[in-house]
C-alpha cells in the first residue's frame, strides 16, 4: 500500500524547474532512500510534500491527503528538514517543548524523545552549543514527538563523522523494525547502500530509476548503479 | 488556537530577547521623562512664560512616559521575523501546517506583550516625570494625565506591536526591518512634523499624541522649539486610524506570508 505519493509534482522558481513532473509511490514499512546529488531536488520535492513550498502543478499526497490538511501532521508523519528548525539561543529541551505545545502533545514526551536520541544528558544546553551531529538527533527528536508511523528525513546524515553515521543507521533500522515507514533523503550512496529497502533516483530534477535496493543495484554497487543511470538519462 | 498560544509565549519567554526590549523601553522613558520637566522649565522664557503653570505642558512631560513604543515596533518584529530568520518557522510550520492559525497567534501574543511592554515602561516614566516635577512645586497637574496615558499605552503597545509583526512578515531580515522601522520613527516622522506640521496627526506618533489628549500651541522664536499639538486628532479618531493602520498592515503581512516557501 503506498503511502507517500508524488504526482506529476513539479515546482520552479523562476526560470529554475527545481522538481519536474516526479511521480512515484513510497511503499507501507519500507525504508526508502531518495538520493541524487545535491542540487537534484530532493529537498524541494520534501518541502512540497510536507507543505513548506507551494508545487506549480502535480502533487504530494500522505496516504491520499495533502500534509496541511492531515488533522494531526505531527502524530502522523515525523519529519527532518536539513536547514533545521530551532532557535539556537535556547535549549534543547525548550526547543523541544515550544514544539510539543503547538502539535498539543505533552512535555513529558519531550523528555521522552531526547532519550531516544541520548540527549538527555545535553537537554539544558543551548542549541548553538550542540556539535553537527548532537543537532541532527534533536532533529530527529523533534520529528519523533507525536510518535509518528510515517518518518520523513532530509539529508538527515549530512555532516556526521562515521560514529555518528553508525549510529544514525542503527537507529533508523530499529525505527524500520518498529514498524515506521521511512523516507529518506541523502547524497551519501555508499551508506544508503546498507540502509535503505527501496531507492528513488533523481537528477537534475528528474526521476531516473525506482525499485527495490537489489533491482536497481544489480551485482554491483549503488555508487555504479547511479553513475551509470545518470549517464543514462 | 490555544496549543499555538501555549507555544508562541513559550518562545517569547524563552528567547530573553523579550528581557531585553522591555528594558530598552523602560531604559527610554525614564531618560525622556524624568529631564523633559527641566527641559522645559529652562525654555520657558522662550515659550509663553508661564512654563510648568500650564497644565497642557505638564502633561506633555508626562507624555515622554510613552517613548519606548519605539521598543513594540522592534518586538513585534522580532517575534516574526527571528521565525525565518532562525528557521523555527519550519518545525512551527511542521506541527500546525495551517498558517493561518500560526498567524493569528503570533498577532494575539505580540499584541499582549506589547501592551504589558509599554504598561511596565509607561508605568515608570511616569513615575520619573513625576519625580522630575517634584522639583517645581507650583506644578499644576491634570486630573485626566494618568488615565490617557495609560489607554494610550495600552492601544499603541497592542497596535505598534502588531504593525511590527506584519512589518516582520514582509520584510525578511529582522535587522533591516527593526533598522527601518527605527529609522521612520525618530528621523522620518520628526523631519515630515518639521516641514509639514499639519501631517504629523496621521502619523503613528502624532496618533500616540492625539490618545493622550494634549492640547498645546506654543510657538518659540526658535522653530524647532516650538511645542503644538493642538491640530491633532482626539483620543477617538486617533485610536480608530491606528487600528486601521494595523488592519491594513497585519493583512497584508499576512497574505504574503501565506504565499511565501519555507525555505
Amino acid at each position: 500500500m503506498s503511502i507517500i505519493e508524488f504526482k506529476g509534482l513539479t515546482k520552479a522558481y523562476k526560470d529554475i524547474v527545481a522538481v519536474k513532473d516526479l511521480t512515484a509511490n513510497i511503499e507501507a514499512g519500507r525504508i526508502t532512500g531518495f538520493l541524487g546529488p545535491n542540487g537534484a531536488g530532493k529537498s524541494t520535492a520534501l518541502k512540497c510534500l510536507l507543505s513548506l513550498a507551494a508545487p506549480t502543478s502535480g502533487s504530494a499526497l500522505i496516504r491520499g491527503t495533502k500534509y496541511s490538511e492531515l488533522t494531526n501532521p505531527m502524530r502522523e508523519v515525523g519529519a527532518v528538514i536539513e536547514s533545521g528548525g530551532f532557535n539556537q539561543s535556547v535549549s534543547g529541551i525548550k526547543n523541544l517543548k515550544i514544539i510539543a505545545a503547538a502539535a498539543g502533545i505533552s512535555d513529558s514526551r519531550a523528555l521522552e524523545v531526547l532519550d531516544l536520541v541520548d540527549l538527555t544528558d545535553a537537554r539544558n544546553k543551548k542549541v548553538k552549543e550542540y556539535s553537527l551531529g548532537m543537532k541532527q538527533r534533536l532533529s530527529l527528536a523533534s520529528a519523533l514527538l507525536g510518535k509518528p508511523e510515517i518518518l520523513v528525513l532530509d539529508e538527515p546524515a549530512n555532516g556526521l563523522d562515521p560514529i555518528g553515521i553508525a549510529w544514525l543507521r542503527e537507529f533508523l533500522k530499529k525505527l524500520a523494525r518498529d514498524g515506521h515507514s521511512i523516507l529518506i533523503s541523502s547524497h551519501q550512496l555508499a551508506e544508503m547502500q546498507n540502509t535503505v529497502d527501496d531507492v528513488l533516483i533523481v537528477h537534475k530534477g528528474r526521476l531516473i530509476a525506482q525499485g527495490t535496493m537489489q533491482k536497481i543495484v544489480g551485482t554491483g554497487t549503488l555508487e555504479e548503479a547511479f553513475i551509470r543511470l545518470v549517464e543514462a538519462s | 488556537m490555544k496549543n499555538l498560544l501555549k507555544s508562541e509565549f513559550r518562545k517569547l519567554i524563552y528567547a530573553k530577547s523579550f528581557l531585553g526590549y522591555l528594558s530598552g523601553a523602560i531604559f527610554i522613558s525614564l531618560i525622556s521623562s524624568i529631564p523633559a520637566a527641566f527641559s522645559i522649565n529652562a525654555i520657558k522664557s522662550q515659550l509663553n512664560g508661564t512654563g510648568l503653570m500650564d497644565p497642557a505642558l505638564v502633561a506633555e512631560v508626562y507624555g515622554k512616559a510613552i517613548t519606548g513604543y519605539l521598543f513594540a515596533m522592534i518586538l513585534g518584529i522580532a517575534i516574526m521575523g527571528n521565525e525565518y530568520q532562525n528557521g523555527q518557522a519550519i518545525s512551527t510550520f511542521l506541527a500546525v501546517p495551517r498558517r493561518l492559525n500560526v498567524l493569528y497567534a503570533k498577532l494575539v501574543i505580540a499584541a499582549g506583550a506589547g501592551i504589558f511592554l509599554m504598561v511596565t515602561s509607561t508605568l515608570l516614566g511616569f513615575f520619573g516625570a513625576y519625580l522630575g516635577l517634584s522639583h517645581y512645586p507650583h506644578a499644576r497637574t491634570s486630573p485626566t494625565v494618568f488615565i490617557n496615558l495609560m489607554i494610550a499605552a495600552v492601544v499603541s503597545g497592542a497596535v505598534i506591536a502588531i504593525m511590527g509583526v506584519a512589518i516582520g512578515a514582509l520584510v525578511r531580515n529582522v535587522k533591516i526591518a527593526q533598522t527601518g522601522a527605527v529609522l521612520w520613527l525618530v528621523v522620518v516622522e520628526r523631519l515630515i512634523v518639521l516641514f509639514w506640521a499639519t501631517g504629523g496627526k496621521f502619523l503613528p506618533s502624532g496618533l500616540i499624541l492625539g490618545m493622550m489628549d494634549i492640547n498645546i500651541n506654543l510657538k518659540s522664536t526658535k522653530k524647532f522649539l516650538d511645542i503644538s499639538s493642538s491640530n491633532y486628532f482626539g483620543p477617538g479618531i486617533s485610536i480608530t486610524l491606528l487600528l486601521i493602520y494595523a488592519a491594513i498592515l497585519a493583512t497584508v503581512g499576512t497574505r504574503v506570508s501565506l504565499r511565501r516557501d519555507i525555505e
